[in-house]
Parts: C-alpha cells; structure tokens; sequence
C-alpha cells in the first residue's frame, strides 16, 4: 500500500491539494460510518452486562458472560467449528482458485455462461439447496443409495446427508465454492499479461506462473476471502442446524442462536460470544493490512495488457471439469429448487397429485405478496445503490488517501459481519429508535436501506479496496497531466476498471438486501415488508414448498439485476 | 309428503335463524354501533402478531371482511423478535400497536413488568364475549396472568405429548408415556427441542409434573433423542418412519401432510394418567396501553372473542382449538374432552417452571 499511497499523496488525490479538504470529508465519512457501525455494537455489548429483570432500573454484572464460559458442550461446538472451516477452505480455496483462473485467464470455452452459473449458485437459497441434498444423500430414503443399494445389493447406501462430511459437502454444494470463483474471477481480470509473458520468458510453465507469480500477487483478495471465510465459518447455521441435528452436531453459530432463543433471549451470553469472534478477528484484520501494506500489488498499470492464455490441449479437459462442477452446484441444486415449487410435499414422489402448482398460486393470491414485492424490488435497489456509492468511498479513503484514521476506518468496516444478524438487528432497532431523526422514518423502506447495507459493509469495501489495490495510481496521474479533473479521471480512467467489481458489489448489495431476515423482521412493518418475510411466513407455516415459490422469485429477481450488471461489466471492463 | 316436510324444515330453520339474529342483535350492547362508528374512523388497527400466513389469514381475515373502512397493520413475528421490539419502542416513546397476540411466556416476561398492559375485562363489552357457559372451564380460566386481567388464552389445544408411527410401532407396544425410557426406544424418538420455548419444552415439563425430576433428567440424558428446532423436519421424520417415536409433533404440521394423503399412520398415544394440558401456543392476547387507535382494539378484542372470530381461528389456524364450545373443532385429537381437568402450562405461575425445565434441559442433553 505504502508506494501506492505514497505516490498519490504527494502528487494529489481525491482532494487534491487540499488537505484541510480531504481531511475533513474523510473525517466527515469516518464519522458517520462509524456512527452507524459502533453505536449499535457499543450498545449491544454494554447491555450484555446488563443483568437486571425487564422493568427493573438497570443493574451491571458479569453474569452473562460468566454463563457463556459455562455453556454445555461450548468447547465442543467451537472444535467442530474449526474442523468445519479449515475443512471447507482446504477443499473449496484450490478448486476456486484455479476455476476462477480458468474463466479469466484463458481461452476456455464458453466461460462467460459458466461464470455466471457459478453466480447462480450462490443466489440459490440455503433451504431449498439443502432441503434438495437430504432429498439425494439421505442414508434411508436418498435417490444416490437407493441406486447404490439396487446395484449391489447392499442393505445400506454409503452416503449420508447427516454427517461431517454431508455438511462440508452441503456447503461446498452450495456457495462456498461459487462465492470465491464470483470474488476472484474479476481479480484474476485484473492482471496484466505482461507478467504471465515475463514468467514464461523466464521458463516458467503455465502453472507454474499461476503458483509462483498470480497466486503471490493477489495476497489481498485472497486475505479478504480467507478473513470472510473465517467470519462465515462461525455465523452459517442454517445448514449445521438441518443436518447437524440427528447427529447432535453443534458449532458456535448454533450456541449463538440456542441462547438467542431462550425464553427470556440470553442477549448477553450472546453477546459476549459474539465479542469473543470480534475478539478473533482483530488481530487477522491487522496481520491482513500488514500483508497487503508490506508490498506493491499493482497489477493494472498505463501498459496494461488482457491477453487469454491458450490452454491447447488442455482446453476440453478443462471445459469438462469446470462445466461438471458448475452443473453440480448451480443446475442440480436449481432443479431441487424449482421441483420444490411445484410438489405438493418436498420429496414425496409417490403420492396422488404430487406435482401441483398451487404453491405459486398461493404466493401469488397472498394479499400482501404485490406490496411485499414492491418494497423488495425498492429496497434491494436502494440497497445496491448505496451500498457501491459508500462502500466505494471507504475503500478509496483506505487505500488511496493521507488519511491519519483510514486504519481506523478500514478495521470498522469489519465489525458488522463479526455479530450475528439477530444482534445486529437488535442493536440497529435501539440505534434508529433512539435517533429522534430515525425516528420519524422508523418502519420505512429507507431504515430497511440503511440497515441492510450496514450488516453488508465488510464484503463491499474490502472487495473494492482489494481492486483497488491492484489499479496502478500512474493512470490517475498521467490523466491528470493531461487536465483532466479528478471527476473526468473517475469517470474515463478508474470507474470503467473498477466497474465489474462495483458491479459485483451492487449485485452482492441487492441480494444481501432481499435476502435479510434478521434486520428487517425487526425494522419492518406492514407497509414496508419484503418478500424474505414473506418467505419467512410460509416456513413457519411449515408450508417450506410456498417458502421456495418466493426463494425462487428473489432468485429471479437478483437473476435479472446480475444478468444486466453483468451486460454492462462486459462491455465497460476489463476482457481477457 | 316429502316435499311438504322439506318445507316445513325450511320454514324452520329460516325462523329459528330469524331469531338468533333478534338474538345476537339484541345480545349487542347500546353503544356498539358507536364503538362500530368510532372505530371506523379511526380507520386502522396495529396487531403485533405471530409470524406466518395461516395465523395472519385466521386472525385477520375475516375482520378485514367485516370492516373494510379499518386497514389492519398485521406485523407477523415470533415472541424473541416482537416483544424486544416492542419493548424498545416503548422505551422511546414509540407507541405504534394496538394489540399483541402470541404465546404468553415472552410478552408475560418482559412486556407486563413494563406495564404495557392495559386490562382487558373493561374493554369487553360484548356478553356473547365473556359468556361463562360457552368458554371450556369458564370464561376466567383463559388469563394468563396472575393477576387474571391482562393476558387471555382463547386457544383451547390439548398438549398431544406422543406420537407413532403405527407402521413401525404397534400403538399398544407403549402402555404409558413412562415407557419411553425403555432402553429399546433409545435413538429412535424425536423431540422439538425442549431448550428453547416452545410445544418441546412444553411436554418436558409435563414429564417433569407427571413422573418428577429424576426421570425426566434421565429420559433427556439417557435415550439418544434427536432434537430439532425445525418443525417441519420433526413431522416428516415421523411420517417417513425415519423415527417411529416424537414427542410435541405439531399438529399443523401433521395436518399438511395429511391434506396430501399420507402421515395416516401417525397415531397419537393416549395416557390417561399423564398430566392433561391445554398449551395455547400462539393463541393468546393483550390489549396494549397508550394505543394509537383504542376503538378499533376494543371492537377487535370483543369480536376476537366471539363465534365469529372464534371460529376463524379453529377453522383457519391449522389445527388449533378454541376454548369456546360453540364453535367446530380445529383438530378432534386435541379437543377438550368435556369432564377432563386440565392445567394450563403457559400461565404467569408455570413461568418459573418452564424456564427451570429448559435449564434442566440445558444441562442434562448430552452436547
């Protein structure tokens, strides 16, 4: 970061030459930006020392996190946690790597479908994905042992949903793998094939360079994957409580939630738990902006070159395998979801009028289903919009500015993905209530907006400061020799190659959006509801084929916006 | 002859309704039509209320017929995510609901010690209402506080504790809920997670009230159950035989898969000897004070009470019961049985109880 900065600062940045300016605006988005991040958590935990009755003046101890250390099976669930996510990285960080390789660097076939099946897969919804794999790896009633047993004659089948490895494998199924190939393939866009040339020259193979020269120089999007890995390694629970159950299998993120669910919630037990993985990440966020602060990761530079390696004889061996494992996590699981949409019950082939469409028609008789889907379509674009628009903002303060607090600014940006979302909620509520301002708004779309794209700040700003640090500053520089204002540089010279990525953002901003439960189940009300709640109505109601109607619907919708974020990427980004 | 005893029926029926009508017109107090008339004006009603749309359709949708001139904000959630929230708006100043409808436990926890409460025997007006001899054990019987004013039960669903899958399980291999401690039946009972609030916990604790502490210890600790949150999940392993045993399978549940024709052979176990419950689930309600709009609470409280919003709510709500005797069955397996006493598990007086029971819970279920 240092010679990137340091070049920028002495010849001007964002606000050249003015340093009271630059000083001010930064301090005016740190400021705000760390209102709406600390003030909720800041509450959140100095409550979690708040051990009086409901009604009671309030009254401080250490009884709450006292009981967390005394949490049956805690050190079990953080055990299981670990094996879980160093498993699903060891396995799903290499496939992604080279897949993503593949898409960007070379001349594979048909890569952009492909790319965008991988993007596919990770707007599937959880349930319905999950719901679809017990319905193949069940060890009773699965489709794949039920052949199994059919073809050898065996009493059992050898898969089994409910298990370690049934868990690793629902992830990985599901977006563990689609959400590091859609992260890394525009990073892999980024560079620059002089320096694939230069390793060849050098007697380098084609891999070689991926492992000794790629690999190295993307040391920042790689940190911000692994550090968002680790963070959803201890919230994901949706999957662990499905299958985890029959096998009494419990992480981190299920205490959390067993404790939330208490009757009085244990808020502080949670709390605390949840400080202790703030706790955790602080020191990797440091080592992280060591990392990537040591050296010089400019990768797109005034010479820049796209240039697609060609894979020769490789290339149907290569198209095979990455189309197998596309089809695996982005068709199969689609199937499952759209069967489920039109079943009477999820998995029950043989009843009378298995398949119906009553489902849709239910969603679409609901009376709140037009409002709900007004609100989602507003929010999720109100979210999106603002999220690029902030999210850009911090990263460039962080990577791009003189900035005394851009540290400051940059290790926020972390903590909301640190607290799970029912705390979040919670501490966002007391925020917006407590704000005389927010309050006039409480219950609108905009509260929905702004706690959404709260609970989303880390991914967006860290995948465009990792962007950001592969841009070169000589092309702002050489823009600005020219005349050119900083307004006219963003507009022709760093928006068009941060465009795919801020495309990318808007896209993961809209989902995250539409998708959010635990902010909008407590901010919402009848006017301002969205289709996750709606979705949410149906679960409850144990009608889980209704719920996936209305998954699907959400994933149509993302659907669309992708398809033209990805429409315009491709025409304004950078194509290898 | 025929025709002429058709006619005749007819004729009869057509009076005998003719006069229920006199009857429940006249059964309306003097200053309904302006309670009718305030509330129109006003115009709105806030119901915090549990979350899905079969309780959203049961609770408020024969109102909206009824009155179309007042708009019904409906806000769905559970008991964790509603009562914080309310709580909190209260707290600042923020008085947006007119009503909370849900389980007892979280808003008798944490929303009457803020005296969010309002009672609720003044706003009954309406005697077809409160009418002693229509409500299971008394109208009185259905309050949830201790105090008897605030919080009401209408739901009248028994706790049904055990279920079978008869295809596995002869029903006769269990004589009394005890037997479930049998070591044969170990790792083949499911249960709805009893650590958390809920129709689990609920059957805990009637363990516990039935056959005492130590064996409900040991049944949790001992015999391999499989605890599950997801409801959904617990009805479809018990159907698919996947496990023969659950105890707290919810009937609304059973009820969907047997709309589609299977789940037949899930049979509940009856134990006359074990301790009969009424477990209300989400079927109570508050009137809350300080409510933006007190005439269109107080016509929905009494018309929640009544026949008409009664039977909605055994009709629609998938497989509850209401308390009132003059009104259909939602689900025949959980009906009160006239001559049968039942506690009420989820009262002011039990809260301590549950909460002990899914400590209990906490600590003894192998982690």
């Amino acid at each position: 970061m240092s010679n990137v900065s340091v070049g920028i600062h002495s010849r001007g940045g964002l606000f050249r030459g003015r340093v009271g300016a630059e000083t001010f605006w930064c301090s005016l988005v740190l400021a705000v930006v760390g209102f709406f991040v600390l003030y909720p958590i800041v509450l959140i935990v100095v409550n979690s020392f708040q051990v009086a009755k409901p009604g009671m003046p309030p009254l401080y101890g250490l009884e709450g996190w006292r009981a967390v250390l005394a949490e049956p099976g805690l050190r079990r669930a953080v055990y299981n946690t670990f094996s879980l996510m160093i498993v699903r990285q060891l396995i799903s960080f290499p496939f992604a790597i080279f897949i993503a390789w593949l898409l960007a660097r070379t001349d594979l076939p048909g890569k952009s479908l492909l790319e965008f099946m991988f993007w596919l897969s990770f707007f599937l919804p959880s349930l319905s994905v999950t719901l679809g794999w017990i319905l193949i790896l069940d060890p009773d009633y699965g489709i794949a042992n039920q052949i199994w047993k059919a073809l050898t004659g065996a009493a059992h089948g050898p898969f089994s949903i409910y298990s370690f490895w049934g868990i690793v494998w629902a992830h990985i199924g599901h977006n563990t793998t689609a959400v590091k190939v859609m992260l890394l393939t525009p990073a892999f866009r980024n560079m620059d094939a002089s320096l694939e040339e230069a390793s060849e020259v050098a007697g380098s193979s084609t891999l070689g360079t991926l492992v000794r020269i790629l690999i190295p120089i993307m040391t920042p999007i790689f940190t911000v994957i692994l550090l968002i890995a680790i963070i959803n390694g201890f919230q994901a629970f949706e999957i662990e409580m499905i299958l985890g159950a029959p096998i009494n299998f419990h992480v981190y993120s299920t205490k959390v939630y067993q404790l939330v669910q208490q009757e009085p919630p244990a808020f502080g037990p949670a709390t605390a738990l949840s400080t202790a993985v703030l706790l955790i990440l602080l020191p990797l966020i440091a080592v992280q902006r060591k990392l990537t602060a040591r050296r010089q990761y400019t990768t797109i530079t005034g010479r820049y070159r796209a240039k697609a390696i060609p894979l020769g004889n490789w290339k149907n061996p290569a198209l095979a395998f990455v189309t197998l494992i596309a089809l695996l996590i982005s068709v199969a699981p689609m199937a499952f979801v759209l069967m489920g949409t039109f079943m009477s019950l999820f998995g029950f082939f043989d009843i009378p009028h298995a398949w119906t469409t009553d489902n849709w028609k239910r969603v679409f008789d609901d009376p709140i289903f037009m409002l709900s889907l007004k609100n989602t379509l507003l929010m999720s674009l109100g979210a999106a919009a603002l999220a690029v628009s902030l999210f850009s903002i911090i990263a460039y303060i962080s990577v791009r500015t003189k900035f005394v607090w851009r540290s400051a600014l940059d290790f926020i940006s972390w903590f909301p993905s640190a607290m799970p979302g029912i705390l979040m909620g919670i501490g966002l509520l007391w925020l917006f209530l407590d704000i005389p301002l927010f309050r006039a708004l409480y219950g609108s779309v905009w509260l929905l907006i702004i706690a959404t794209v709260i609970s989303s700040i880390t991914l967006g700003t860290q995948l465009i400061k990792a962007n950001l640090l592969q841009l070169g500053q000589e092309l702002e520089e050489a823009s600005r020799t020219t005349g050119a204002s900083w307004l006219t540089t963003f507009r022709r010279i760093v928006g068009p190659l941060l465009f795919p990525v801020l495309l990318l953002v808007g896209v993961l901003g809209f989902i995250h959006a539409a998708r959010d439960i635990s902010n909008v189940a407590l901010l919402a009300t009848s006017s301002s509801r969205t289709l996750a709640l709606l979705q949410l109505d149906f679960m409850v109601s144990g009608r889980y084929e209704s719920a996936a109607v209305v998954a699907t619907i959400v994933m149509l919708l993302t659907t669309g916006v992708a398809l033209i974020a990805r429409f315009l990427g491709l025409r304004v980004g950078i194509r290898a | 002859m025929m025709l002429k005893r058709l006619l005749a029926f007819t004729a009869w029926i057509v009076l005998a309704l003719s006069f229920a009508g006199t009857a429940n017109a006249q059964a309306k107090p003097k200053d309904w039509d302006a309670l009718v008339a305030a509330a129109e004006k006003e115009g709105q009603l806030s119901i915090a209320g549990p979350p899905g749309d079969t309780y959203r359709s049961a609770l408020i949708g024969w109102f909206q017929k009824k009155f179309p001139k007042i708009r019904v904000e409906y806000n769905g959630a559970s008991g964790r995510d509603q009562v914080p929230r309310l709580a909190r708006e209260r707290q600042s100043g923020v008085f947006n609901w007119d009503i909370y409808i849900g389980g007892p436990t979280s808003p008798l926890g944490a929303l009457k010690p803020i005296g969010a409460f309002d009672p609720l025997p003044p706003e009954l007006i309406l005697p077809e209402a409160t009418d002693n001899a229509k409500w299971h054990d008394g109208f009185r019987s259905g309050f949830m506080d201790v105090e008897e004013k605030l919080y009401y039960a209408f739901d009248g669903t028994t706790s049904d504790v055990l279920y079978v899958n008869a295809d596995i399980v002869a029903p006769s291999e269990i004589k009394a809920y005890k037997d479930l401690a049998d070591s044969k039946w170990a790792g083949k009972i499911v249960w709805e997670d009893p650590r958390q609030e809920g129709s689990g916990l609920n059957s805990a604790l009637l363990y516990k009230l039935t056959y005492g502490e130590a064996f409900i210890r040991k049944l949790l600790a001992e015999q391999k159950i499989i605890f599950t949150r997801d409801r959904r999940q617990l009805t479809e392993w018990i159907v698919r035989g996947r496990y023969p045993l659950a105890v707290s399978l919810p009937s609304d549940q059973l009820k969907i898969f047997l709309e589609k024709g299977i789940g037949k052979n899930v049979k509940q176990v009856e134990d006359a000897h074990f301790i009969q419950s009424i477990n209300p689930g989400f079927g109570a309600f508050g009137i809350l004070n300080r409510r933006p709009h007190p005439n269109a609470a107080k016509l929905y409280a009494n018309l929640l009470l009544s026949v008409e919003g009664q039977t909605s709510w055994a009709k629609q709500s998938g497989g509850r019961n209401s308390r009132r005797s003059d009104v259909p069955i939602g689900d025949p397996e959980a009906a009160l049985k006239p001559g049968i006493k039942y506690i009420q598990s989820q009262t002011e007086k039990m809260v301590a109880q549950r909460q002990l029971m899914a400590k209990i819970s906490r600590e003894v279920i192998p982690q």
